[in-house]
């Protein structure tokens, strides 16, 4: 209760327990899932055809679980939140497995059309666990690594400075010679494509290794440039992380709606087809 | 009962010891304009409110000349104030001098307006002024108008945004600006209709009521002369005008900056004026805002205001020092924090926080640990106060030290004044239960009412205490981290959490496609732990953005008397003439300038200067939208939330719906002790 003079109106609904609403729109699923699959074998009890039924099912979720993207471009109409929007989308998508599994005769179908139809639709559907996984994993991965506000150019010209600031010597032209040998590229080329898509620290700890190799070498003030220069591979290294993982998830939101679409395109010729043959 | 004590100010800004803030709205205007080259290509110019090297400004570039400071000085109040209370370093004529501001106003300008905060009061010299559409309950800067009554009253601000249709937000999703910062020509120019239009008196920026011959026939008003002073509460108290003053003639004021109104208190029969003023019309006022006092009735409100005292602690101007401030550790800002109660003193006042920040702490170990922090209307320590008012024979010293962070403001009740007249008047209920807690009768009340109600959320909303007790939050590494950023202004702060924040931009692009083409935010700031506080305006309970703005274009829709409002502070950019000094002023950094253009992406220019045209932009809380932020709404991963910090309980029930209990100390939490802060 806010009493404070002055201060703004509620504007937030009360906060959620992530936890318990995880728990509850889980249970729905489960309930959903088990009524679907009671209807389903009833039907067929029944001498009816479940494939009709569970067809006009699993269509009604694609064409839910392609609303998300619809929504997403309408900011300012009142539709409902974006969170509820991906919780529904979220647990539509495991109830649409479930009505897959109920619908096909086999997982993966045989003849063109069905096995693209099957095939696109696990890819889909396997593409969203992972959705799921990297959107809770990769956001606390990058806040650890701790390059979430950084950015190269930053990282270059700090290492520009600490390169001139290198103290004149022996010492000084060891480690200006390492820089340029090993820390320029590094620090003014982006990271290879193949760093997006698998990023480790090799390249890092190769080059805080030699820096170590090389502190024998190094005066007390040098070593001062040299320690900043390790920094600033560290936090460079932490920025290309966190760009990586972030360019991942990028990738996979583009790969996911592309895929879906064909499914839904896939999907009404399917269901063309099978209206055209439907006695 | 105690005496009162005059006006006690424990603040440390004096003129001539501190120099001048380049923040000030002087500073800023002569930014104006200097909005460097327009762009490549055509140019489009309008008609524009104009902007000036000098507007309206609450600190004279100049001073007072020799002659005018003698003619000042034979002029009431001047020439009854006593030369000897004044020191040598700063006489009468150097405050004169240093920190006033000569300026003939023409009829019709609007020399204050409601709603707007002010750091300057006006004296009249000459002429007369009219104040227009006094507070509801007759609370004005001008005794005289006390009588008015309110049904007849003009309204003198633009009312808020239309609510924007269906078919307007549809064409926003659907055509996007191809250039940043466009804006059509009716958007940055005043309308035609409008209720006040930008001019200028002097080469100085002035705002002009547009029907003034009307107002001044249908509504009512109250006219005030030579000799009168206005404004000086809200200079001093940080407190919006509570009513908007226009020349009714060609008059010459006085503009006295609030640190030349505190000088000019040196003199004790002009401070108690003042003082009395303030008890008479403002603090009951003050008082009654308060959810404590809020039974009370006007005899008794009346008693408290006369046994009262407000205290100042802090500076006023906290904000020009901000960003140093937040550079240093914990321990270094609370050094310097002045001390308003000691841990272990005998509480003889019950402190109501009027307006600033307070922290509250206890000693722990070499050095001094965070409890709690408070915000305008809370209380500090009224477990002890009312533990001592109910077993006297047996007091409890304050567990707790109070520090002033920035500026803090408290009206002190005199304890016996609170037992006898207080107390007794509210009802148990309404206390927090670490206070319900000191009265066992109605602890066994409670616990059958328990029993009664339909369902838990039913039984909740009937025992929830009116004075709501908000514990400290769990974390006081965070609670130290808010407290030193000064984020506890931000009734409405964006936090993000780091931790399910995937990057995705789809926030900053909900609101660059709800306003035009333009983010209103950064998805960036400072960060502690998990929780990133990002920079967007957070509708301050302190809204120093608001100081100075020489054309009104910035304004709050609040009003104590109705709650249905917004709060949300918003501005117009048909009246803003780019002049910076809300963007100066504000210490989070929260507003931006932008070159506006044309859908063509062609530069705005003013026709009078030919320089391209600046416009303030800030977060407005989507108001034309219901209020509802689609930054919140358009994150699909519940990362992005708008939370309210003047008080710790939101935060605390945010991190509990996010962390377990075995990661708290992600957050740096320690264990805290039992907090005195009540909200």
């Amino acid at each position: 209760m806010s009493i404070v003079s002055g201060s703004t109106k509620p504007i937030a609904r009360p906060p959620v327990s992530l936890a318990g609403r995880r728990i509850r729109a889980a249970l729905i699923t489960v309930i959903a899932s088990a009524a679907m699959a009671a209807v389903a074998v009833w039907t067929e009890q029944r001498l009816a055809n479940r494939s009709t039924l569970t067809g006009v099912t699993l269509t009604t979720t694609l064409v839910i679980l392609i609303a998300l993207g619809i929504r997403r471009r309408l900011p300012g109409i009142e539709l409902g939140s974006m969170s509820a929007w991906t919780q529904t989308h979220l647990y539509t998508g495991i109830f649409s497995a479930v009505v897959y599994v109920l619908h096909v005769p086999a997982i993966v179908a045989g003849g063109v059309l069905e096995f693209f139809l099957s095939a696109t639709f696990l890819i889909v559907s396997a593409s969203g666990f992972y959705g799921v996984y990297a959107s809770r994993s990769y956001p606390r991965r990058i806040r650890l690594a701790g390059g979430q506000d950084g950015d190269r150019e930053t990282f270059l010209a700090d290492a520009k400075s600490v390169y001139d600031a290198i103290p004149i010597g022996p010492a000084g032209d060891v480690l200006r010679q390492q820089y340029l040998n090993q820390h320029r590229s590094y620090f003014e080329n982006p990271r290879s494509w193949w760093f997006a898509f698998y990023p480790t620290k090799n390249r890092r700890e190769r080059m805080l290794a030699d820096l170590a190799a090389l502190d024998r070498y190094l005066d007390p003030p040098t070593r001062e440039s040299s320690a900043a220069i390790a920094n600033l591979i560290k936090g460079r290294d932490a920025v290309d992380f966190s760009a990586a993982l972030r360019w991942r998830m990028r990738v996979w939101v583009a790969v996911h709606a592309s895929l879906s679409v064909s499914l839904l395109c896939a999907t009404l010729i399917h269901i063309a087809l099978v209206w055209m043959h439907r006695s | 009962m105690t005496h009162p004590a005059p006006f006690e100010d424990h603040t440390p800004d004096r003129p001539g010891n501190r120099r001048r803030a380049p923040q000030g709205p002087g500073d800023q205007a002569a930014a104006a304009g200097q909005s460097g080259a327009s762009q490549a290509g055509n140019i489009q110019s309008a008609n524009s409110p104009r902007s000036s090297s000098s507007p309206a400004s609450v600190l004279p570039a100049t001073g007072l000349s020799d002659a005018d400071v003698r003619f000042v000085q034979t002029r009431q109040p001047f020439c009854d104030l006593d030369p000897s209370a004044f020191s040598k370093n700063l006489p009468l004529a150097k405050i004169l001098q240093t920190q006033t501001q000569l300026r003939r106003v023409t009829p019709g300008q609007v020399l204050v307006r409601r709603g707007d905060y002010g750091n300057s009061a006006m004296l009249i010299l000459a002429g007369t002024v009219s104040v227009l559409n006094p507070s509801p309950r007759g609370q004005s800067g001008a005794s005289s108008i006390d009588s008015l009554a309110t049904d007849s009253l003009a309204t003198d601000s633009d009312p808020p945004p239309a609510k924007r249709s269906l078919g307007q937000r549809l064409r926003d999703c659907i055509i996007t600006p191809k250039h940043p910062h466009t804006r059509r020509e009716d958007q940055i120019r005043p309308a035609a209709g409008g209720k006040q239009r930008i001019g200028q008196t002097d080469h100085q920026v002035a705002m002009f009521m547009q029907d003034f011959a009307a107002v001044m026939v249908d509504g009512q008003h109250a006219a005030l002369g030579p000799g009168e002073m206005f404004g000086e509460v809200a200079a001093m108290y940080r407190t919006p005008h509570s009513a908007t003053v226009v020349a009714t003639e060609e008059s010459a004021v006085l503009e006295i900056t609030w640190q030349g109104l505190r000088e000019l208190r040196r003199d004790k029969a002009f401070d108690q004026n003042l003082d009395d003023h303030y008890r008479r019309h403002w603090l009951p006022l003050h008082l009654r805002e308060n959810q404590l006092l809020r039974f009370l009735d006007d005899q008794t409100i009346a008693k408290i205001a006369a046994a009262s005292t407000l205290r100042s602690y802090g500076r006023l101007r906290w904000y020009a020092d901000y960003r140093k401030t937040t550079k240093r550790s914990p321990a270094e800002q609370i050094a310097e924090e002045p001390v308003v109660v000691r841990e272990g003193s005998f509480p003889t006042d019950l402190l109501i926080v009027r307006s600033g920040f307070g922290r509250v702490s206890v000693e722990h170990g070499a050095s001094v640990q965070t409890t709690a922090y408070l915000g305008a209307g809370h209380v500090f320590d009224l477990e002890s106060v009312v533990r001592n008012c109910l077993n006297p024979s047996r007091p409890q010293m304050h567990q707790h030290a109070l520090r002033a962070v920035g500026m803090l403001d408290v009206i002190a009740i005199p304890i016996e004044l609170f037992a006898d007249e207080v107390l007794p008047k509210i009802r148990r209920g309404d206390f927090p239960p670490n206070v319900q807690r000191l009265f066992p009768s109605l602890n066994r009340r409670s616990s059958k009412r328990k029993t009664i109600g339909k369902t838990t959320s039913d039984r909740r909303a009937n025992t929830d205490p009116v004075i709501a007790d908000a514990p400290a939050l769990s974390s006081t590494s965070l609670m130290e981290f808010v407290v030193g950023n000064r984020l506890n202004n931000g009734p409405a702060a964006m936090v993000i959490d780091l931790d399910r924040c995937t990057g995705c931009d789809d926030c900053m692009r909900a609101c660059a496609t709800t306003h035009g083409g333009d983010s209103r935010f950064k998805r960036s700031g400072p960060a502690h732990g998990r929780l990133q506080f990002a920079s967007a305006c957070m509708q301050c309970t302190d809204p120093v953005c608001m100081i100075g703005c020489p054309t009104g274009a910035i304004t709050r829709d609040a009003d104590a008397s109705d709650p249905s409002l917004t709060n949300v502070v918003t501005i117009d950019e048909s009246t803003c003439i780019g002049c910076k000094t809300c963007a100066g002023s504000c210490p989070y950094e929260n507003i931006d300038m932008v070159n506006v253009v044309n859908q063509g992406g062609d530069a705005f220019l003013d026709i009078e200067s030919g320089k391209q045209m600046l416009k303030a932009t800030k977060c407005d809380l989507c108001v034309d939208l219901g209020g509802n932020p689609q930054c919140v709404a358009a994150c699909p991963h519940d990362a992005l939330v708008r939370i309210d910090l003047t008080h710790s309980r939101p935060l605390d029930q945010f991190l509990k719906t996010r962390i377990k209990p075995r990661s708290e100390t992600e957050t740096g939490s320690a264990t805290n002790p039992p907090s005195p802060e009540l909200s």
